[in-house]
């Protein structure tokens, strides 16, 4: 520890008063120094000092470096001399200096130095304390304070600006130089000049704008601050802003002196109008033409750069470039080569420039941008570099892209035939485009005179149309687009022919236009309004409901037919909600088929459902809900028909009623007289058993057949009923052929009493869906009916024939017997108990019961007979095929 | 030749009828007559339960009143029992739907049309004789 530093801390601990001194001036550091030997070198300073002139202690022991080797020389001395004075008188000669020190790296550093002596027991100076605190930022901002005085002083005189001060009380005016320039006047003409005679030279339109202004100030405004016009010496008016503000104020409060600057305004005032114009105008330019506008500071080495060039490079708004920054925006290469060096000769030389480079701006890809410069040079220096910046990549692609079109259109007028004329009002010469000449198959070398050409090309029925439109368009300027048919080779086709007249001056200039074949088009249309017409016809007056209904299932259209069903009129039915017409027990179908058809689930639905009539009464309806698709195959709207079939529904309830009642009656019949007639048969028995002799009694014989037929005849009805019911279940695939070798072997022994012949034409391969039993029976039937009614005069023949057709198998048999006279019996036939021959079989119930199984089987029999010549029967069955 | 018939019918003349015939046909002469099905029912159960002899053949009739033939089968099917019981149905329906619905009661033997006739006895006691010798 340096001895000094040991006795201070000694000392500190003796004396208390130092101690005070140290805490209340120690900044940045402490010093010690010993005076008694008169050295002022020799002492100690803390090494705070040495870290803020940049060095480490160990640098100071290694170098021996001495405060005086870092100290300025001339504050050296100073403080020297200081320090002396200091000694001498301690109170009138306080120690406090700036003193400046050289930083290891070469610049000031400055100290301000405090110190105070300390006497020793004899009361002489023996030490000296001191401290020490940087200060170099504030000599810094001292150094900036003067430098800006003066410039502002520089600018003010430098620009022109005038400054005054007023001084109320003496009515004492004082100018600057360039007041007086701005009014043409010398300061030396103006010395005379009092404020109430400068007010003489404002314009008198302004006075008022000047005393307002400085009355603002006074009740409280900043300033005092107005734009007004003073007469020059010449004698014009020259512009003037003028900004003032008291300066002092006298004892009683009163202002007393007044200080303001003045600047001519003149160019400025007379821009404003025009600048107001053109930036509005500059804006919306540069915005559309994404013009962006620069400036090189050429003092600041900085670059200004408005939003639209930030937002072309794609840098944040808040960017701001250098010169070199700009550069490198630049593609690398030649198109940096050319803004540096467009950059030098507008600095160097004052050229502008103006050139299109490639531009690769931060996270976009490269575009052309054009780059214009404008160098301001004066004095052989330039002041200011400005200029223009446009992305020119968007005009490029514009001007491609034009030309595209144009190809389109030439492309397109092929494709949409369309052909181009022009007519000379003068020759009346009729020019034709090329395709026009395709389109009108005509010989392209010639040009054809407008009359002829209406004559030769435009359908005879409208020449006169034509000529008079065409007249029309050359003496009054009359443009016109009409669809007429032309006639090419003798083929009339439809097209739309549109002119356009040059008018001017009453005459026409130039009278062109277009002729497009439209012929297609026409002739859909056409055929589209005859078609429209004819649904218009058939929704109108069809004899069946017709609505159409739109994509939400609203009914849109209702066609009388409708409105009868309903009773309602056309306008009450797109009112009222088709649902609240339904009957209740549909509604839940015939909406779900609409969801499915609004959905796209289906195309169509049939339903045969009830709505109620505005009387009340229950309509039944067979509707039919169709969609309807555009040419794009999306659903446009839906049609619906109604068919009223109420009349049809009643007759088949009230058929089925009855058909039922019948059927219970044949139920009654079948069941019920069965146990009585079954009683009588058996009581009948009983008595044949145990009065053998009753048999031979005539009236006991008449009550056995009575009952025996009764009995029958209860038994065929039961077979009728049995036949309707349960058909279905019982039918199954049958050989037809093996069936009916079954049933002549059955009969062979009558075929063979009788020496009857059967001939046979069966397809063997003839499958049948029939009830076996049914089927055995009608074929024993038809063949015992062959054989009984044979005819006495010539051999039985029968004759078996099988065919195939469309929908039906069909089986004849065809014998030479008695015949039926149909004229007389013919619905009578197949009638329950008709019998038309006196046989003793004949009980007239077995065609009634065949034709009843037949029939139930779906299938059917007709017959055709000539009495003595024979009968011909034939059944159709069902075709099922064998599958 | 069998002991015991009992006929399930209301109707009277059948059952006369069917009685005289199968007397005269000496197929049977005791009977055991009930007019409907609920007196059937009341009468036989109590002595199918307690083993008494049974009648040989039961003819049932389907359409009764106050409990009909399909009722007294119900009725019947519940009763545990050893003893063979045959019953035959008699009925004047010819109806396939009843035919089938009979033959699905394994109790039932038989469907027989109403009337009854001498050759209907006939088939009837051989059937019965085919009965006993299974």
């Amino acid at each position: 520890m340096n001895p000094l530093e040991k006795e201070l801390k000694d000392l500190i601990k003796k004396d208390s008063k130092i101690f005070n001194f140290i805490e209340n001036n120690v900044l940045d550091g402490i010093w010690y120094w010993d005076i008694e030997n008169h050295n002022t070198l020799s002492g100690w300073i803390n090494d705070t000092f040495w870290k803020t002139l940049g060095y480490t202690p160990n640098e100071i022991k290694q170098q021996e470096i001495s405060v005086s080797d870092v100290c300025n020389a001339d504050d050296m001395v100073r403080a020297n001399i200081n320090f002396q004075q200091h000694l001498r008188n301690l109170n009138q000669y306080p120690y406090n200096e700036n003193l400046r020190f050289t930083h290891k790296e070469g610049h000031t550093i400055w100290l301000n130095v405090k110190g105070t002596v300390i006497y020793n027991a004899e009361n002489k100076p023996y030490r000296m304390l001191g401290t020490y605190t940087s200060i170099t930022k504030l000599k810094e901002t001292q150094a900036e304070l003067t430098n800006k005085v003066q410039y502002y002083e520089n600018i003010i005189s430098g620009v022109g600006i005038g400054s005054w001060e007023y001084n109320i009380k003496t009515n004492q005016i004082k100018y600057n130089d360039c007041w007086a320039q701005l009014c043409g006047y010398t300061l030396k003409e103006l010395a005379s000049l009092r404020a109430t005679a400068w007010i003489e030279y404002v314009h008198p339109d302004d006075i008022e704008t000047v005393k307002n202004a400085f009355e603002e100030h006074l009740k409280g405004a900043e300033y005092s601050k107005c734009e007004f016009r003073l007469r020059h010496k010449k004698g014009h008016w020259v512009w003037i802003v003028s900004r003032a503000r008291i300066m002092e104020y006298d004892s009683d409060g009163n202002p007393e002196l007044i200080a303001g600057l003045n600047s001519d305004i003149s160019t400025r005032k007379s821009n404003e109008q025009l600048l107001i114009k053109n930036s509005d105008l500059m804006e919306r330019i540069n915005q559309e033409a994404r013009i962006g506008i620069w400036e090189v500071n050429l003092e600041t080495n900085t670059v200004n750069w408005s939003d639209t060039i930030k937002e072309l490079v794609g840098v944040p708004k808040d960017y701001l470039p250098t010169l070199d920054d700009v550069y490198l925006f630049f593609l690398e290469g030649d198109h940096r080569k050319k803004i540096i060096s467009a950059v030098n000769n507008g600095i160097s030389a004052g050229e502008n420039f103006d050139f299109d480079a490639l531009i690769k701006p931060k996270n976009k890809s490269t575009f052309w941008g054009r780059t214009i410069g404008i160098s301001e040079f004066e004095n052989g220096q330039c002041k200011r570099l400005y200029g223009f910046f446009q992305d020119i990549n968007e005009k490029t692609l514009v001007s491609k892209q034009l030309l595209n079109y144009k190809s389109l259109l030439e492309r397109s007028n092929e494709v949409a035939k369309i052909g181009s004329w022009e007519v000379n009002p003068e020759t009346q010469e009729v020019f034709w485009s090329d395709s026009l000449i395709t389109l009108l198959a005509v010989d392209s070398t010639k040009h054809y005179h407008l009359e002829y050409s209406i004559l030769t090309f435009i359908k005879e029925s409208e020449q006169e149309k034509m000529s008079a439109i065409m007249n029309k368009a050359l003496s009054e300027g009359e443009n016109f687009d009409i669809e007429l048919q032309l006639k090419v080779n003798k083929k009339l086709f439809w097209a739309r022919i549109i002119g356009i007249s040059e008018f001017k001056h009453g005459k026409c200039e130039k009278l062109y236009g277009l002729i497009q074949d439209i012929d297609a088009s026409k002739k859909l249309e056409l055929e589209l309004s005859i078609r429209e017409e004819q649904f218009r016809q058939t929704f109108w007056y069809a004899n069946i409901g017709m609505t159409l209904l739109n994509l939400e299932g609203k009914v849109t259209s209702a066609n009388p037919s409708v409105c009868k069903t309903f009773g309602y009129t056309e306008e009450e039915i797109l009112k009222i909600p088709i649902a609240t017409l339904s009957h209740p027990d549909d509604i839940e179908t015939s909406q779900e088929l609409m969801r499915e058809l609004i959905e796209g689930k289906r195309d169509n639905f049939q339903i045969e459902k009830r709505y109620f009539h505005k009387n009340g009464k229950i309509v039944w309806v067979f509707l039919s809900t169709s969609s309807v698709k555009n040419d794009l195959g999306k659903v446009s709207h839906f049609v619906s028909q109604l068919q009223d079939i109420t009349e049809t529904k009643k007759l088949t309830e009230s058929l089925k009623e009855h058909n039922n009642r019948l059927l219970n009656f044949a139920h009654i019949v079948s069941h019920n007289l069965r146990s009585h007639t079954g009683n009588m048969a058996m009581l009948l028995d009983i008595n044949k058993i145990k009065n053998k002799n009753v048999i031979d009694d005539e009236i006991f014989q008449h009550i056995k057949s009575a009952s025996d037929n009764m009995t029958d005849t209860v038994e065929y009805l039961t077979e009728i009923v049995e036949i309707n019911s349960h058909i279905k279940e019982n039918l199954e695939h049958q050989n037809l052929s093996n069936c009916i070798y079954r049933v002549l072997q059955n009969i062979k022994p009558s075929l063979d009493l009788h020496q009857i012949s059967v001939q046979l034409k069966i397809d063997k391969k003839l499958t049948v869906l029939v009830v076996p039993a049914y089927l055995e029976s009608i074929l024993l039937n038809l063949l015992t009916n062959a054989i009984k009614y044979r005819s006495p005069d010539r051999p039985c023949v029968i004759k078996i024939i099988t065919d195939l057709s469309e929908k039906f198998i069909s089986l004849a048999i065809i014998d030479n017997g008695l015949g039926i006279d149909l004229e007389k019996n013919g619905n009578r036939l197949f009638g329950m108990f008709k019998t038309f021959h006196e046989h003793k079989d004949a009980r007239g119930i077995g065609l009634f019961i065949s034709k009843n199984q037949i029939e139930a089987m779906d299938g059917k029999i007709e017959v055709t007979s000539e009495v003595d010549k024979g009968s011909t029967f034939k059944i159709y069955f069902k075709y099922e095929h064998n599958d | 030749m069998i002991d015991t018939t009992c006929i399930i019918d209301d109707d009277p003349i059948y059952i006369f009828g069917t009685k005289k015939i199968m007397e005269a046909t000496n197929f049977c002469t005791n009977f055991l007559i009930y007019k409907n099905g609920k007196e059937a029912v009341d009468d036989l159960i109590p002595k199918i339960l307690s083993g008494d002899t049974l009648p040989d053949i039961i003819l049932l009739d389907l359409n009764m009143p106050i409990m009909d033939g399909w009722q007294v089968l119900d009725e019947l099917v519940k009763v545990p029992t050893d003893q063979k019981i045959r019953i035959y149905i008699v009925s004047s329906s010819v109806s396939s739907a009843d035919v089938e619905r009979a033959k699905s009661y394994s109790l039932v033997s038989n469907y027989l049309i109403k009337p009854f006739s001498v050759n209907k006895i006939n088939d009837l006691m051989k059937d019965i004789e085919r009965g006993r010798l299974d």
